[in-house]
């Protein structure tokens, strides 16, 4: 009955179009003033404000606020460009270009909307010019643009790190290893197709070209060093990263490649602020909702739903996987990972999943969700780039869709391409 | 109505200009953490929690202007009038939120008074004031909304 009262309020505020910050801490009242009738009110605002002050939670607008100045700063044809002269010879030569930015866009960025919309603009273009189907483009561009928040830096793991009190490092060196699995998974789709339908392949870039759009690349390709090397080893910490990304990409944008105005830099800055307070107030009311979880045994109801068919490790990290691929149909990516973590982390905590492990394979599961209906924000925003209808889109995606599961399998699975990095830093 | 929508784009470049020097603050105070560990050799005793308290303020103000995660599965679908109603529904009931929320936190600012951050010397009701702050504006931005919502 909590349970209903808790999740079923949420949903049903939420789905009326009440913003989601407002629905879960609805849904809290509703919990509280219900089944903890004695508790005084106070205790909203201040597990509210709890939970958006912890200093790890910096590192949020700081990966945000770098994003958007290399956005800004002329990075994307620089990367195009590069990942251009390396795998433009293989079959299918643009789409794999495609796939190649997205993996060096998500050590800048880590947004799986920005990857879209600054690679889509430029890259669905080109491909349609040199006749690859414009579904298939957007297609390749939106599920590639997955890989953003899974290779470091990334909003979505620092959100995990805290809810489950693990290291921000230890999660940003975790989503490594499977982003370029997905990457890999991806390219082999891109080639398999691009052999069927017979589409192009570019001229193979001499090595002076790889060098020369290697080092007009290498400026923006210097942030993914700074936060991975930085908190490897041991200079810094994910939030000091943060800050120093943020003083890199201000000097790349404005002093190396010229194209970071005073007014960009400041529509930046506002930006970046307004976005970490819309993950941040959902990251407060999120904290409320975890405390009712606890404070309800709502997980341990949800722990013995999930080990109703048995305990084997497999079998309980398949039922989350459906049941977490099922919910990111439906919701937001951050709002379906602050609800999901507080119910399924003590269960998979409990088979002996590390926690680590446990968060990648949430993210990449919930980012799957982006690029599927009914709200794939990723497919509406591909398809409007390519000036084709959603359904094309979603028909010609059905193939990466395949290969994300896979690599999502491969992900649940094998522990190791999660946790090998991690184990260096521990 | 022009008075009114002239009043709201300055409010607005005022909360993006406090919302901007507070970042900027944030970023330069922990980039000087760092470069007094490796250069000066010493920590910040006050650099950790000054940048708690302005990210806090931080986001709260910036909250108040931000647009707001929704998922409205039915709320899109319906036209006209019960969407009217909806959005209203939705306004009142944000709106009665926010009012609960602050008072919640108006009593904690008051109880943690005499509470000091060790290093920087300053009341922890800071930290439940930035929520009241911030909430208050995000509550005279619903109201705004929704007044220009209904005379359109």
């Amino acid at each position: 009955m909590e349970v209903l009262t808790l999740l079923g309020t949420m949903v049903a505020l939420a789905a009326i179009g009440l913003p989601l910050v407002f629905a879960i801490l609805a849904a809290c009242l509703a919990t509280l003033l219900i089944f903890r009738p004695g508790l005084p009110l106070e205790v909203l605002p201040q597990l509210f404000v709890n939970g958006m002050d912890r200093p790890v939670l910096l590192a949020i607008v700081f990966f945000f606020l770098a994003g958007e100045l290399m956005n800004r700063g002329g990075i994307t044809r620089r990367i195009i460009d590069f990942a251009s002269a390396l795998v433009g010879h293989v079959r299918g030569g643009l789409g794999q270009v495609n796939v190649v930015s997205s993996i060096f866009f998500s050590g800048i960025t880590g947004s799986a909307v920005a990857d879209t919309a600054a690679i889509g603009t430029v890259m669905i273009p080109s491909m349609v010019r040199k006749g690859y189907a414009p579904g298939f483009a957007a297609a390749v561009t939106q599920t590639s643009s997955v890989i953003g928040p899974i290779i470091p830096p990334s909003i979505p793991m620092i959100v995990y790190a805290v809810m489950a009190e693990v290291s921000v490092g230890q999660m940003f060196l975790g989503g490594i290893l499977p982003g370029l699995v997905i990457g890999a998974v991806l390219m082999l789709v891109v080639l398999l197709i691009s052999v069927r339908r017979g589409y192009p392949v570019e001229r193979r870039a001499s090595a002076g070209d790889v060098v020369r759009t290697g080092l007009d690349a290498a400026v923006a390709l210097g942030t993914p060093l700074i936060i991975v090397g930085g908190i490897l080893g041991g200079v810094f910490t994910a939030t000091e990263a943060g800050a120093v990304a943020v003083l890199y990409s201000l000097l790349a944008g404005a002093l190396f490649y010229r194209e970071l105005d005073l007014p960009g830099l400041w529509a930046a800055i506002v930006r970046a602020a307004e976005g970490t307070a819309t993950v941040l107030v959902i990251l407060g009311a999120s904290s409320i909702f975890a405390w009712i979880v606890a404070d309800l045994r709502v997980h341990q109801a949800a722990a013995s739903l999930l080990f109703a068919l048995g305990r084997e490790p497999w079998l309980v990290l398949l039922a989350i996987n459906l049941l977490v691929l099922v919910v990111g149909l439906f919701m937001d990516p951050l709002a379906a990972l602050v609800i999901l973590v507080p119910i399924l982390l003590p269960a998979a905590a409990e088979i002996g999943v590390d926690p680590v492990h446990f968060g990648v394979m949430i993210v990449i599961n919930l980012m799957i969700g982006l690029t599927t209906p009914p709200v794939g924000y990723l497919i509406y925003l591909s398809a409007d780039i390519a000036e084709v209808p959603p359904e094309v889109v979603i028909r010609e995606s059905l193939p990466f869709l395949g290969a994300l599961l896979v690599a999502l399998g491969i992900c649940a699975y094998v522990p190791a391409v999660t946790l090998a990095l991690p184990s260096l830093l521990r | 109505m022009g008075a009114l929508r002239r009043a709201c784009d300055l409010a607005r470049r005022v909360l993006d200009g406090v919302i901007g020097t507070l970042l900027i603050a944030i970023v330069l105070i922990t980039l000087a953490q760092v470069i007094a560990r490796y250069l000066v050799m010493s920590s910040l005793v006050w650099s950790e929690e000054l940048n708690r308290l302005l990210h806090l303020w931080l986001v709260m103000l910036a909250a108040a202007k931000a647009s707001h995660l929704r998922i409205g599965l039915l709320g899109e679908r319906l036209g006209g009038r019960i969407r009217t109603a909806l959005d209203l529904g939705a306004s009142l009931l944000s709106l009665a939120l926010l009012a609960l929320m602050i008072r919640g936190a108006l009593r904690l600012a008051e109880l943690t008074r005499f509470d000091m951050f060790t290093g920087l010397q300053v009341s922890m009701r800071w930290m439940f004031m930035a929520f009241v702050a911030g909430a208050a504006v995000w509550m005279l931005r619903i109201v705004v909304a929704g007044a220009l919502a209904l005379r359109r």
